[in-house]
């Protein structure tokens, strides 16, 4: 307990040293390009009291979700195929690879040039950057699923749906909520990038005209906000989900 | 209701995972006719084969060369059963009773069964407890209880009560015993453990090492219900070693 309050002592410090550094720094620099903290935080509230910046989340927020979904249920399914099946595993596995190792910034340009710079072209991009990660992960739940409980589903003659959803996906939930959390962070750094190419409204197409005007003071402002939503949901999503699965651990 | 089983196998083999032209005879000429509501024992040696003759019997392990009937048509798919495993099984993310009510059909649910039977075995104050809070023994219980709920026509335990303290397995052992009583069903009972055999069945069928064939078939006629420290017990298992000292370890001395 000590212990642990210590730590979080600790942590509390750090970002107050943080802070301390990044005023003492914009002190001493040029405050278009070094903003102080409290000229931030008024840039932020103006921002958020205009509607301007809600809006560009709120569209933010809808590709990050719509992309997030559609990777994580297709990495899903194409992960538990390939875990189960040596035949798919070894199709697919090639696939996978490259994807993994096509840079984001590529698929991007290439989705937009083939789909035109539209919505739909926005969303495969995104998707086709995260669902390899998703397959890894859920692959590996999948060949590690105890088989000896499928068993039980067998003996007793459980329906098949009832074997899938009690028998089966508990088993992988904890794969699941990995490639979850994983998605999300990296889906969002990835719309970002998705927006300032291609679409006309967002945090990173807002991020993009900023940086044309060389407006420090907005783009720290969105950032903040921005980072503040995603914690947010790590908080009041994936760790109570997290803790739930986790609830008959002992 | 129970099921009538009537056992043909010629042979079962296994192919070696290392070399796949090697194979393993596990099981021999083996046959054997169970009746309606018997409480059978099988005894053998470890790696006789007996685990794999259950895995053949439940439908697990659907390689064979034979065939296994029930009520003299039926195929395993279309009888209840229920299988004790050596370890409990239980799902870790579902509760105790969640556990024993995910085997069961609507109307079993309705029934109120998954409770009444957790409640006969003492485990009504565990309701809502996960696996990974219970004790071994009670995991057993759970089990049991799980295998009885769901009105088996055909039960099949593979040493079910190994590892457990003399006192708990006892404890199982005449919680099956009574349940059974209650509603008797088929039972088919692994186990290398000639007492245990003999205080349960009504029949026990001992097994060769591999490639197993049954070498004895005895009728256990000790009147129920037994005792545990009963000396017919204790006598009839000398008996059985006396006459043919090497039956456990799978050899026929007499042949």
């Amino acid at each position: 307990m000590l212990i642990r309050k210590y730590l979080s002592s600790i942590k509390g410090f750090s970002f107050i040293l943080l802070f301390i550094l990044w005023e003492l720094l914009s002190n001493f620099s040029n405050p278009a390009t070094f903003p102080s903290l409290l000229s931030i935080g008024k840039t932020l509230f103006a921002e958020v009291l205009d509607g301007e910046l809600i809006f560009h989340l709120v569209m933010t927020l809808y590709r990050v979700f719509v992309s997030f979904f559609i990777a994580m249920i297709v990495g899903i399914l194409i992960g538990m195929l390939m875990g189960n099946y040596k035949n798919f595993d070894s199709f697919f596995d090639g696939w996978n690879i490259l994807f993994l190792n096509i840079p984001a910034l590529v698929l991007i340009i290439l989705s937009y040039i083939w789909f035109g710079l539209t919505e739909v072209a926005a969303i495969v991009a995104v998707s086709l950057n995260k669902i390899p990660n998703v397959v890894v992960t859920i692959r590996e739940g999948a060949k590690s699923i105890d088989k000896s409980l499928l068993q039980v589903a067998f003996v007793y003659k459980v329906s098949n749906l009832k074997k899938f959803f009690i028998f089966y996906i508990p088993q992988l939930f904890p794969y699941i909520i990995a490639a979850a959390r994983g998605g999300i962070s990296l889906i969002w750094k990835i719309v970002l990038v998705v927006e300032l190419l291609g679409r006309s409204n967002g945090v990173g197409f807002k991020i993009h005209e900023f940086f044309q005007f060389f407006d420090i003071k907005s783009i720290l402002a969105y950032t903040i906000a921005f980072v503040i939503v995603m914690i947010g949901l790590e908080l009041l999503f994936f760790k109570p989900l997290d803790n739930y699965s986790r609830r008959w651990r002992t | 209701m129970s099921t009538s089983i009537k056992i043909n196998i010629k042979s079962k083999v296994f192919q070696t995972n290392t070399n796949k032209r090697k194979k393993h005879l596990a099981i021999g000429k083996l046959d054997l006719n169970i009746s309606k509501g018997e409480f059978c024992s099988i005894i053998g040696p470890s790696g006789c084969g007996k685990t794999t003759l259950l895995n053949l019997i439940s439908g697990l392990d659907k390689s064979l060369n034979g065939k296994i009937i029930f009520d003299k048509k039926k195929q395993v798919k279309d009888i209840r059963t229920a299988y004790m495993f050596q370890n409990p099984r239980l799902l870790p993310w579902l509760t105790v009773l969640e556990n024993v009510e995910v085997v069961l059909s609507k109307e079993q649910k309705e029934s109120n069964r998954a409770r009444e039977i957790l409640n006969t075995m003492g485990l009504e104050e565990f309701l809502s407890y996960y696996p990974s809070q219970l004790s071994g023994g009670m995991q057993r219980r759970v089990a049991l209880a799980r295998s009885y709920s769901s009105q088996p026509e055909l039960f099949l335990l593979d040493e079910p009560f190994v590892s457990l303290d003399d006192e708990m397995g006892n404890k199982l052992r005449d919680m099956l015993i009574s349940l059974w009583t209650n509603e008797p069903t088929t039972i088919i009972f692994v186990t290398h453990d000639l007492r245990e055999a003999i205080y349960l069945a009504d029949r026990i069928i001992f097994l060769s090492s591999a490639p197993s064939r049954v070498l004895m078939d005895k009728k256990i006629s000790i009147r129920r219900p037994r005792k545990l420290d009963d000396r017919k017990i204790e006598s009839l298992r000398k008996s059985i070693i006396s006459k043919n000292k090497k039956i456990l370890k799978g050899v026929d001395t007499n042949a």
